[in-house]
Order: structure tokens, then C-alpha cells, then sequence
């Protein structure tokens, strides 16, 4: 068998597609009403996509490999590869207690109670009034940063809403907001930013912690 | 607690992801790289940052006497600085083949230049358009400053 060449890989592109999804994943975790502390392998989702991306590159790591037996590779299915393995890192870690004492390392002990949360801790109030409470305060925390731009505000708070994100399409928010579907998809666009910029703001901010 | 209930959150996040990352995949590399400048990510300290660390990791398979695989010495090649050749011609005539490359598929001429001007003096554009065009003329300042920076 012989070793694929990568020849058709801009590792440059990789991790920058990456970076994108890690800000994507960690915009979803403020939306859905967590707050954001930090990411793995670093502070924020570059520091993330670097720690994948490294991963896969060391030889001496084999838990993220291209199988031979796959095709030759290029820039679009190594991202797709490896976007799985962000994800799955991302999950992992915020579930373990270590991503806890990562984020809190002074106040780090073996105690139950300790600073900070693990997700599955966070998971305990999913799907409860008290829970509901705090992603509504979380929302609307969200929504004020849209105060300078009210035209955002409508799709925001559907965006927000998990069974909202996909309730209507493109065409049927223009009708409603009564605009084209181009400028429903610039709104969406400048959503997209200002909620990736959110984020990386809040781990940054929780980061200063550590 | 429920795993159950932590899958549930987990679905959830992962969907609100997917749907907040739709639509990059369409992406051009270059969009994307507006896409993190936008969000103040710096792509070019990004990929010289990469480059370091793969140079490290080859650099450190040549001195244990391993053979550095092929994705690694393309990472090297791929994330090198502008002026930094590589020694052995083949890959150096790769690495300006690219070079160009790079230049012919992001210098894309607006086919209506002058239509665009003309639009950007009328004054019933729509707010997004408005800002659209403002956050590009911002960008176009930006990088004519840095390229003054860097030739001073």
C-alpha cells in the first residue's frame, strides 16, 4: 500500500475551515444557553483547530490517522475528517472534569464543589423551569447585543430558539419581514459574525480567570 | 442525572452549530479567511504559527533518523512564507507554481467596476448594502495601511 501524497491539501485552508467550525461550535454552546469558558488545548477556537489539525500531522499521534485504504485526499475531505474529530474533542472535553480544572486552575481541588461546571452538570438543568429560566436570561443577555441593530433582532431570536432555527426558510422570513431573501441572507451572514465574535469575547474574558 | 439528557444538549449544540456553520462549506479560501479577519482572528499569524509547529515536528523525526510522511512535509511546504524557498528545485518550482496559482484564483476583476462606483454614490442603498460596502472600503484601507507599514 502505498502512502497517500497530500499533494492536493492546503493545510493552510484546512485549519482555517477549521478555526470557522470551532467558532461555530462555540457560538452554539453560548446559544443554547451555556456560558462559554474556554476551549480545549487553549483559549480559543484557533487554539482548538491548531491542537486537531497538530494531531493528525504528528506521526507519533496515531488516534487521528488517514487510513490508506481511503481515497487520496484533498482539502475538502481532510476538513471533513477532521471537522468529526474537532467535534468530538470539543464534546469530550467540555464533559470531563479536566476541562473544569483546565479552566479554573487556582481554584482547582478535589472537591465536588469546586468553581465551575462540567457540561454534564450544566446538563442537569436541560429541560427543567429552571433551566428554560436561565436560557431565556441567556437569550435575551444575547439579544441586547443586537440593540444597534433591531433588523437582526426577529431572526436572532428565532435563531436562538431550537425549534425555531428551522422553521421557516429563507423565502418565508422575506415575506414576513416583508424584504428580499438576499437581504434575509446578509442579515443571516451578519448574525453568523456577530455571534462567532460573541463568543470568542466571552471565552477570551472567561480565560483572563485562568 | 440522565446521560440521556446530556446527549439531548449535546444534539442540540451540535445542531445549532451545523446550522450556524451553513453555507461555509460554499465558501472561496479567501472568504474564508475574510470570514476570521471579520470575527479578528489573524490569519497570517495563524498560518505562520502552523508553519513553526509542523517545522518542528519534521525537525524532530529527522533527528530521531524517521522518515517525515508525506502530510507532514506538505504542511511544511504549504504553510511557508512567501520568501522562504525551499532548497531542493523540484519542490521549490512547486512552491512558485503555487505561489502563482494563488494569484490567479483570487484576482477575479469585478465584471461591472464602474456600476459599482456609480451605486456606492447613490443615496436610497439599503442599510446591509450600506455596510457592506463600508466594511469593504474599511478593509481596502486596512490593507493599503499594513502595505505602507510593511514597505516602510
Amino acid at each position: 500500500m502505498t502512502e497517500s501524497s497530500f499533494a492536493a491539501v492546503d493545510f493552510e485552508e484546512v485549519l482555517n475551515r477549521l478555526v470557522l467550525y470551532a467558532q461555530s461550535l462555540s457560538a452554539a454552546v453560548v446559544c443554547v444557553g451555556l456560558q462559554e469558558r474556554i476551549l480545549p488545548g487553549g483559549e480559543s477556537a484557533e487554539d482548538l483547530a491548531m491542537a486537531t489539525l497538530l494531531k493528525f500531522l504528528d506521526p507519533l499521534n496515531a488516534s487521528v490517522t488517514w487510513s490508506e485504504q481511503k481515497a487520496e485526499p484533498t482539502t475538502a475531505t481532510v476538513v471533513g475528517y477532521l471537522r468529526k474529530v474537532l467535534q468530538r474533542d470539543f464534546f469530550d472535553l467540555k464533559k470531563s472534569k479536566r476541562y473544569r480544572t483546565t479552566v479554573y486552575v487556582d481554584a482547582y481541588s478535589d472537591d465536588e464543589d469546586e468553581v465551575g461546571s462540567t457540561l454534564d452538570q450544566l446538563a442537569k438543568t436541560f429541560e427543567t423551569p429552571e433551566g428554560e429560566a436561565q436560557r431565556r436570561q441567556q437569550v435575551e443577555s444575547i439579544l441586547k447585543q443586537f440593540d444597534s441593530e433591531p433588523e437582526l433582532k426577529d431572526i436572532v431570536r428565532l435563531q436562538l430558539d431550537h425549534k425555531g432555527y428551522n422553521a421557516f426558510s429563507n423565502q418565508e422570513l422575506a415575506k414576513l419581514l416583508n424584504t428580499t431573501v438576499a437581504d434575509i441572507e446578509n442579515r443571516k451572514k451578519r448574525i453568523k459574525v456577530r455571534l462567532r465574535k460573541l463568543a470568542a469575547s466571552r471565552s477570551t474574558k472567561e480565560a483572563e480567570h485562568v | 442525572m440522565s446521560k440521556k439528557k446530556t446527549e439531548r444538549l449535546l444534539d442540540e449544540i451540535f445542531n445549532m452549530a451545523k446550522h450556524l456553520a451553513e453555507g461555509d462549506e460554499v465558501l472561496t479560501a479567501e472568504e474564508v479567511r475574510r470570514e476570521l479577519r471579520e470575527t479578528g482572528v489573524d490569519t497570517d499569524d495563524l498560518k505562520a504559527r502552523l508553519h513553526e509547529s509542523v517545522k518542528q515536528l519534521a525537525e524532530r523525526e529527522r533527528l530521531a533518523n524517521r522518515t517525515v510522511p508525506l502530510s507532514l512535509k506538505r504542511a511544511v511546504d504549504s504553510t511557508r512564507p512567501m520568501d522562504q524557498l525551499p532548497n531542493d528545485p523540484v519542490a521549490a518550482t512547486a512552491f512558485a507554481d503555487r505561489w502563482l496559482e494563488k494569484f490567479r484564483s483570487t484576482f477575479t476583476l469585478p465584471a461591472s467596476l464602474e456600476g459599482a462606483r456609480a451605486y456606492r454614490a447613490l443615496d436610497n442603498i439599503s442599510e446591509p448594502d450600506q455596510k457592506g460596502l463600508d466594511d469593504l472600503e474599511a478593509e481596502l484601507k486596512e490593507k493599503v495601511k499594513r502595505e505602507n507599514e510593511r514597505q516602510t
